[in-house]
């Protein structure tokens, strides 16, 4: 009697160990999993921060690349998205992520890579707006195909001097011979409009996804996107878009064309350069006003009050106001064309003030 | 005897248990404890690295805004340098626009002062006081919008020498003093 008793209570006494110890390992485990979770947002959430800081620092640091070394982060794909003139980025398929309504970043949608480069080149309409940003990757490559005339191609390569992605073709034979490699997007950047989209997509091509390989049509002030799409090109714009720029050398909006992953994110970063341009535009104004003083008391029938205010043909004033009535309209239609001739007006108008008067800009 | 003995067996058994059950608790609280302790300060930690790390990013975009450089026509702008013809009515600007610039600036205080020449005092008479020309302000507001004061509050300030230009004044060329911005980052 008494041994069953004591087999009974061995036996209990083990069940009761197995269970309780049991319980406890899986509390430990739970525990474990938990603590790796929280850890893994923690590490995205500190990627995501010091990405912020590094592109503030980028933003200001006007025409200087940043090579930044991701190697530890190769795995993680950067997503880079615009919609209704706010920014995000972050890590895909974590929770952190930054989303900004200032700062134009213009960057592929997505980027997976040992190296980040970031450069900064400053947006002028005619005087300076905002710095825009260009984020890429050393794995992003970027083809160039243009003729003599095509100034933007030489522009951008002289540019771009440093970064081992971008490549210039010098004919339209080499672009079939173009070789991504392990590489893990490619964008062509056609200055003529004879290789996209008339020319067969690249053997080479063929195999990589059709999100990964995009192209670019520059013709004059209009930009053309296209994605692969199976063996051929889609043409992503219903309508060219518009490049609000004045032109010149290292053009920071149509360098911005080339970086910006898709149309949408193009124009939803430029609408933040506008409006920052509202507002740089509304103190460019209080500036007149001082200078207007300024002569309404030293000179006021000279030469720079005349060209400051008062010359019926076209004044500094005027000139002004016709800019931010532009940029007005521009951000309620989001048709902004009309900035570049108001922007030219302002140009010549500073020119003829730089002569003998205190300039507008 | 047989049922005193065995009485005793099983107090001395519930005694053991007590005890260990009350260890056993006791290292839990400890532990709990220790880890409350640890969090805190690291989370303190934490925010004090967020509000480093903010006062970075303001000081750097306040220290280039386009709105305030000393712009050449095409050439590049003049660095460190600030246009008191602008900069005397940023504070319009940011009035205009308060929801933008605060996207810009957050909880923060940016202020010029101008150095030397003590006089004249150029661009505006708050250059040369104490509190200096306060270009933004927006400290943290509670619920009544009365400024927001706790034992946490607390000001991140960042000092930069910058010069300061007003084509009005001087003669043929710009006039040029030498003052500093002080940016100010509210917790």
């Amino acid at each position: 009697m008494g041994d069953k008793k004591a087999q009974v209570e061995v036996t209990f006494n083990w069940m009761y160990i197995l269970i309780a110890g049991g319980i406890i390992l899986l509390f430990f485990v739970g525990l474990i999993v938990r603590q790796k979770t929280v850890a893994e947002d923690n590490l995205a959430n500190s990627v995501v921060r010091i990405m912020g800081t590094i592109f503030t620092g980028a933003g200001v640091s006007e025409d200087t690349k940043s090579f930044i070394d991701t190697s530890g982060l190769a795995e993680m794909t950067f997503y880079f998205s615009c919609t209704n003139g706010v920014g995000e980025y972050g890590l895909q398929g974590k929770g952190a992520k930054i989303k900004n309504n200032i700062d134009p970043v213009f960057a592929p949608t997505e980027i997976k890579s040992p190296q980040l480069i970031a450069w900064s080149l400053p947006y002028k309409l005619p005087y300076k707006v905002i710095d825009l940003l260009f984020i890429t990757s050393s794995n992003s490559l970027y083809y160039l195909y243009g003729t003599e005339d095509d100034a933007i191609i030489a522009d951008f390569q002289v540019a771009t001097q440093g970064m081992t992605n971008v490549f210039t073709l010098q004919n339209p034979s080499e672009y079939s011979d173009v070789d991504p490699q392990q590489n893990y997007q490619i964008r062509v950047v056609d200055a003529t409009g004879t290789i996209i989209p008339n020319l067969p997509l690249p053997q080479r091509l063929e195999r990589f996804d059709d999100e990964r390989v995009t192209a670019l049509v520059l013709q004059g002030n209009k930009a053309d996107y296209y994605q692969k799409y199976g063996r051929g090109w889609k043409k992503l714009t219903p309508r060219p878009l518009e490049i609000i720029s004045l032109g010149g050398e290292r053009d920071a909006a149509t360098f911005a064309a080339i970086f910006a992953g898709s149309p949408e994110s193009y124009q939803c970063n430029m609408q933040k350069a506008f409006k920052r341009l509202q507002a740089v535009t509304g103190l460019q104004q209080f500036r007149l006003q001082e200078i207007k003083n300024y002569y309404a008391l030293q000179e006021p029938s000279g030469e720079c009050m005349t060209l400051v205010s008062t010359n019926p043909q076209g004044n500094a004033e005027m000139a002004l106001q016709v800019h931010y009535g532009n940029i007005l309209s521009c951000l309620a239609s989001g048709t902004c064309l009309q900035l570049v001739e108001s922007a030219q007006s302002l140009v010549d108008i500073n020119h003829d003030l730089s002569l003998n008067c205190i300039s507008l800009y | 005897m047989l049922a005193t003995k065995k009485n005793k067996k099983a107090q001395i058994r519930i005694t053991e248990t007590v005890a260990v059950l009350f260890i056993f608790f006791i290292l839990m609280g400890l532990g709990i404890v220790f880890y409350a302790k640890y969090h805190q300060i690291a989370l303190r930690e934490e925010r004090s690295e967020l509000l480093q790390r903010r006062a970075i990013e303001i000081t750097l975009k306040s220290l280039y805004l386009p709105e305030l450089l000393c712009s050449r026509g095409e050439a590049v702008p003049e660095g460190g340098c600030i246009d008191l013809l602008k900069a005397r009515h940023f504070v319009e600007i940011v009035q205009q626009q308060p929801s933008y610039y605060f996207d810009l600036f957050s909880y923060s205080k940016i202020s010029l002062h101008q150095l030397y020449p003590l006089s004249p005092c150029y661009g505006s008479a708050d250059l040369c006081q104490e509190s200096g020309l306060i270009l933004y302000d927006q400290p943290r507001t509670n619920e009544e919008g009365s400024m927001e004061i706790t034992s946490s509050t607390n000001i991140e300030k960042t000092f930069f020498v910058v010069a300061l230009r007003d084509e009005t004044k001087g003669h043929n060329n710009p006039a040029y003093a030498y003052g500093y911005l002080e940016v100010g980052v509210y917790s």
